[in-house]
């Protein structure tokens, strides 16, 4: 084969389509809905008894607080849809951790609704969700 | 193991009996996601704090599960109500399997 600009060029692509994409896949990740769904199981799902406060944009999605408030809360648990990893976090209350609220900082690989979940003593699931407008992803 | 990991932890020293503090955690930590490739394009493995236990005198006072969309060094704030004098303990577990403590002292008056 005569090594012209153009086969190179086309060698060059099927290279890239040959070893790039599996480089890139990576192992199966649950989705959102997924994970979303382990964790309501079969309990009612209510959309009060919980808030998410998050930025509605932010330049840097390496660093994004969110604070979650849920009064009386066992468990929540907070979702990235658009993140490689779904969940983010999730934290289980003791009995001294009376206002069941937390902060932390999370990444954020580009705009979404982020939800929050909490799990209370009655059996119900609080659900609520936040966007978030994000400038830079903080995944890479 | 990690390098440099460094604890913070940020309580009163002193609240009165039946008061809600706020407790703030740190941990300087890289938390390596899994996911970024290197110059090779090759995965660099995870390497994350993936727990934090936070306990007063063996009583939990919470639970933390990390996954790797936390921020490096990851913070978290959060209450706890405290009726009598005693001692935080503070637990990070490192994928890894090194695991980073702290205490911090509270006088309830």
């Amino acid at each position: 084969m005569r090594l012209t600009r153009r086969t190179m060029m086309i060698t060059a692509c099927a290279t890239w389509a040959g070893i790039g994409l599996p480089a890139r896949a990576q192992p199966a990740e649950p989705d959102a809905d997924e994970v979303i769904a382990a964790f309501i199981g079969d309990a009612p799902v209510r959309s009060d008894g919980i808030t998410l406060d998050l930025p509605e944009s932010v330049e840097d999605g390496y660093r994004v607080r969110a604070e979650i408030d849920a009064p009386g809360a066992e468990e929540i648990m907070l979702i990235a849809p658009a993140n490689p990893v779904k969940a983010v976090v999730s934290v289980q209350f003791g009995a001294m951790a009376v206002t069941h609220r937390v902060a932390t900082r999370i990444r954020l690989a580009g705009p979404q609704q982020v939800v929050a979940l909490a799990r209370m003593p009655d059996g119900t699931v609080c659900r609520t969700t936040q966007h978030t407008d994000v400038l830079i992803g903080g995944c890479g | 193991m990690a390098t440099g990991v460094k604890t913070r932890i940020k309580l009163p020293d002193t609240a009165g009996a039946g008061d809600v503090i706020t407790i703030k955690t740190q941990i300087t930590h890289q938390m390596e996601t899994g996911l970024r490739l290197d110059s090779a394009g090759v995965p660099l493995p995870r390497s994350i704090i993936h727990r934090l236990h936070c306990t007063f005198d063996g009583e939990a006072v919470g639970v933390v599960e990390l996954r790797p969309g936390i921020s490096a060094s990851p913070f978290f704030e959060f209450d706890a109500q405290v009726t009598r004098s005693g001692v935080f303990q503070f637990a990070w577990h490192d994928d890894d399997g090194a695991v980073y403590t702290a205490v911090k002292a509270i006088s309830v008056t």
